[in-house]
């Protein structure tokens, strides 16, 4: 027989990353893709003539530093996804080996019952066996018995 | 009968990008806003927000993606799952089966050894019941207790002498009748 905690699962459960992992991986993009300082840095003041400060420059730098911060953003989402998508392969992963385990479990209790009840019907046989001999052997007994007594000894024994 | 009842299993099949949660990770800020209509604002304007839906719809894309191969995968396993709790129910069944069968047929040994034996003493008694009657004719006759003509209608020739096996006829009925009492 089994013990009665042997069907107890050996997973602990879905091995996930902490939320931490990749949130702060996507805050950190995030952060960085809403740097306002990135327009300033995208901005060229260095320039003399009609390049210093005109609308233009100040035009390329704000797209240079949306174009940084959208990566930034693009990052944090593919990064938050990215965990997204480790715990949910983690969850089925879980979720499968969970079944896997108890589908063995399954199988041992299908052995076991097998093997109890090989033994329950040879048992019985050897029961039905037993008490069909028990019968045979009293039936000859008795007509062992009706034979003595029908003979001519046995009558003149049951006439004394 | 068959357990036909219907299976569940451990695995789930939902992609992880089921949710609402799934559009709000998909979803991008537009890094620059602009109220204006002219200029270069609104030229920057729309260079964020095309920005922007591109990433949105490459996050989309990207959850779709993955959400299809998730799910096949999750459905192949759900399936083994439900096949092996199947296969796992069918040998439980054929294992009761096999112990009706074996039930049965240790009745049926039974039965059958209790009707031979029925049959045997049935048998038995009445080859006693002859031999009594035999040797008891046997011994009115040997021993002259009978005589031909006599009030039991039986001829002593027909039943021989000394104590071998009767093998003539019953001359009468009376014979019958007359025995009656000793044969019990």
């Amino acid at each position: 027989m089994f013990a009665p905690d042997s069907y107890t699962s050996t997973y602990s459960g879905p091995i996930v990353a902490s939320g931490d992992t990749y949130r702060r991986a996507a805050n950190d993009a995030q952060a960085q893709g809403a740097l306002a300082g990135n327009r300033r840095a995208f901005l060229q003041t260095g320039n003399r003539g009609i390049r210093a400060g005109s609308k233009m420059t100040n035009y390329l730098a704000g797209l240079q530093s949306d174009a940084a911060a959208g990566q930034g953003f693009l990052s944090a989402a593919q990064a938050q996804m990215g965990g997204i998508e480790n715990n949910a392969e983690s969850g089925l992963r879980y979720q499968t080996n969970m079944a896997g385990e108890q589908q063995r479990i399954r199988d041992l209790l299908l052995n076991r019952d097998t093997t109890n009840q090989q033994f329950d019907i040879a048992q019985a046989g050897d029961v039905v066996a037993t008490n069909n001999a028990a019968l045979q052997r009293k039936a000859q007994n008795d007509a062992s018995n009706l034979n003595r007594r029908s003979s001519i000894p046995g009558l003149l024994g049951g006439l004394l | 009968m068959m357990p036909n009842s219907p299976l569940t299993s451990l695995v789930s099949t939902n992609s992880p990008y089921a949710g609402s949660a799934a559009r709000k990770a998909a979803q991008m800020p537009q890094t620059y806003r602009s109220g204006a209509t002219t200029g270069g604002s609104a030229s920057r304007d729309a260079m964020a927000r095309g920005m922007a839906d591109a990433g949105r719809n490459q996050n989309l894309q990207q959850q779709s993606e993955f959400g299809q191969a998730f799910q096949q995968k999750a459905e192949q396993a759900r399936s083994e799952d439900i096949y092996n709790q199947r296969n796992n129910q069918l040998q439980q069944y054929g294992l009761s089966k096999d112990k009706e069968t074996a039930q049965r047929q240790q009745d049926l040994q039974a039965q059958q050894a209790q009707m031979d034996v029925a049959a045997y003493m049935d048998r038995a008694k009445k080859d006693a019941r002859m031999r009594k009657t035999e040797g008891i004719m046997n011994m009115i006759v040997g021993g002259g207790l009978l005589n031909a003509n006599a009030s039991l209608g039986l001829a002593k020739s027909a039943f021989g002498s000394g104590f071998g096996r009767m093998s003539g006829g019953i001359g009468g009925g009376g014979a019958a009748a007359g025995l009656g009492g000793l044969l019990d």
